[in-house]
């Protein structure tokens, strides 16, 4: 019988400092050859005697069989160990877990709040030949906070991408401060567009409202959420949302769903 | 099947391996590790305790961290004796939940889980069951090796539940025993009427009174799902043991503690009294029936004999119940 606890070992190939706080990890697991995911999963990823933590994966989906990247924000015991690792050192890992985004199959609004754009990006990153398709929305604190900052000026030569910083005003980037549903709200959107929206919980409500108002509908509306997650089988009970589970059934949900939940009530 | 049958399977399994049974104690009936056939309590009075500890430990090492190495020692032969219906069923449910656990599941195969019944009447009255009782066709939707029922004539009839059992008694020479084939936890006529009715009760009730009610009294001291037989919360930690070796433990949690959902930043989810009640009575009434079309709450009453504040599972759905009818 399979020990679904049991990691893998993963060898850092390199790291990538992206902000202050957050660095993206590229890894290759033991059995690397045979691994798939899809962009929006997560992976479980520890140190003997740090626990494990839900992280998402941050890289090309198509790369999957050569290295996955995770990108990672010092925030606790084990993220800001993870932070200082080098390459050739040693994680374990376990995953991909849960469902992962929706296909892309037209025009696709991604928002994303503070690092709440890593799993963003594996949607990017995966699907470059269809860039036209998708609009970008980014809200962080300050400029400092940014992640993928080369990543974003790169796709902004294609494609729409809009930047805000809640607490300062960057006159090239965009002329005004506040939160990213300040951005949203002023924007116009395609009520036939899809949304893929990941970042802080505080902000969700809020940007459901606009999209909504803006007349995209709730199954067309898609939140990435984050909970504690011990198992990551939907066994354990700490992401249990509702009847479901934000590591098996998630982390990805529609917003009809989210509505029948309390703490999404409009 | 006499009594004497019965006497031979019990001095037999003492025997055989280590017995957690019932037994009497100053403050009850409890369930414990039992070193002698003259200590198991057969009056069927539910024991304060059930069998969860043994089946799910309150800590478990899963393996080793530095290297990466799996605990493969073989565990003791042990014999769950004595276990009433209702407990039964709490340990069914595990084997649903647990499915895909190699540590749950290497450690169910070891175990003989050995059903009791003192009879239909004496449980009824002495369980103060709020809505269970015996029916003819329980036992093919509970997961047992063996279940002896004691008749009214003090006679006791045997059943087999598994090949694992069967061999067990034949071991034993009790010959004189039906078998029962698993034909799964749903019952022939679908699942029973009044987990929908529950599961509808708990699902529309969030913005019901009673769960502010309940907020305030509720200390959130977790004893509910400490004691109950099943809650299955875990924890999965790093821990040093005695020797300083690095292991990857389980820890039995409750999502009645402050870091059940606490995450980055200190955030959390389950903050007040009132969210956490709800949210154990939701995981009991409607999200394992809803997983698995099975009760989450086999109506034991423990969690309302242990409660602090006095706070009655079964007073509470009446409740909401009553309001509903109006």
């Amino acid at each position: 019988m399979k020990n679904i606890y049991l990691p893998k070992k993963a060898v850092v190939l390199a790291v990538q400092k992206e902000n202050f706080d957050t660095a993206t990890l590229f890894l290759k697991m033991e059995g690397q050859a045979d691994f798939e995911f899809l962009p929006g999963q997560f992976m479980m990823i520890g140190l003997a005697g740090f626990g494990e933590s839900a992280i998402s994966i941050s890289s090309d989906s198509r790369q999957s069989k050569k290295f996955i990247s995770l990108t990672i924000r010092s925030v606790g015991n084990l993220t800001q160990a993870l932070n200082e690792l080098k390459k050739g050192d040693v994680v374990l890992v376990r995953g991909p877990f849960g469902n992962g985004f929706p296909e892309i199959n037209g025009e696709t609004i991604l928002i994303g709040g503070g690092c709440g754009f890593i799993p963003l990006r594996s949607v990017i990153a995966s699907n470059v030949e269809r860039l036209a398709d998708l609009r970008i929305f980014v809200g962080c604190a300050t400029a400092k906070n940014l992640v993928f900052t080369a990543d974003l000026a790169e796709w902004e030569k294609k494609i729409s991408v809009k930047v805000i910083f809640e607490k300062e005003i960057h006159e090239d980037i965009y002329p005004e401060k506040g939160y990213i549903t300040d951005l949203l709200s002023k924007e116009i959107l395609n009520p036939k567009a899809k949304a893929f929206v990941c970042g802080p919980l505080v902000m969700y409500a809020k940007t459901a409202k606009i999209l909504l108002q803006k007349g995209l509908s709730a199954e067309n509306i898609f939140f990435s959420l984050e909970k504690r997650m011990h198992c990551g089988i939907g066994v354990c009970q700490h992401c249990a949302i509702g009847p479901k589970y934000v590591c098996k059934d998630g982390p990805v949900f529609d917003l009809q769903f989210l509505l029948t939940q309390k703490y999404f009530v409009l | 099947m006499s009594k004497i049958d019965f006497a031979k399977f019990v001095d037999f399994i003492f025997d055989e391996g280590i017995v957690i049974g019932p037994t009497k104690q100053s403050s009850g009936v409890v369930v414990r590790n039992l070193q002698r056939s003259a200590d198991i309590d057969l009056s069927g009075t539910l024991p304060e305790n059930g069998f969860k500890s043994f089946i799910l430990p309150k800590s478990e090492v899963l393996f080793d961290l530095e290297p990466i190495s799996e605990n493969k020692a073989k565990k003791n032969c042990l014999f769950l004796f004595g276990v009433s219906l209702l407990d039964l069923q709490a340990l069914t449910l595990f084997e649903y939940v647990f499915e895909k656990d190699v540590y749950f599941q290497s450690r169910r195969r070891e175990y003989f889980v050995i059903g009791f019944s003192a009879g239909i009447e004496n449980d009824y009255r002495k369980y103060k069951v709020f809505h269970d009782q015996f029916e003819d066709n329980v036992l093919e939707h509970v997961l047992f090796d063996v279940f002896i029922e004691k008749q009214k004539n003090g006679n006791y009839r045997f059943f087999a539940g598994s090949e694992k059992g069967q061999k067990l008694l034949e071991r034993a020479e009790v010959n004189d025993y039906e078998n029962i084939e698993f034909v799964g936890i749903t019952k022939e006529s679908g699942p029973e009427q009044r987990i929908f009715l529950n599961k509808k009760l708990i699902a529309e009730s969030v913005s019901h009174p009673l769960w502010i009610e309940l907020g305030n009294k509720c200390l959130a001291c977790g004893k509910c799902s400490v004691i109950c037989p099943t809650c299955f919360c875990f924890d999965l930690r790093d821990v040093f043991d005695s020797n300083g070796k690095l292991q990857k433990t389980r820890q039995q949690s409750s999502c009645f503690f402050p870091h059940f959902t606490k995450v980055a930043g200190d955030n959390k989810e389950l903050i007040s009294a009132r969210e956490k009640i709800y949210f154990w009575y939701y995981h009991k009434f409607v999200r394992i029936p809803e997983e698995f079309n099975y009760f989450g709450c086999v109506g034991c009453g423990r969690c309302s004999k242990v409660c602090p504040a006095g706070i009655n599972i079964a007073k509470n759905l009446q409740k909401l119940a009553k309001e509903k009818q109006k």
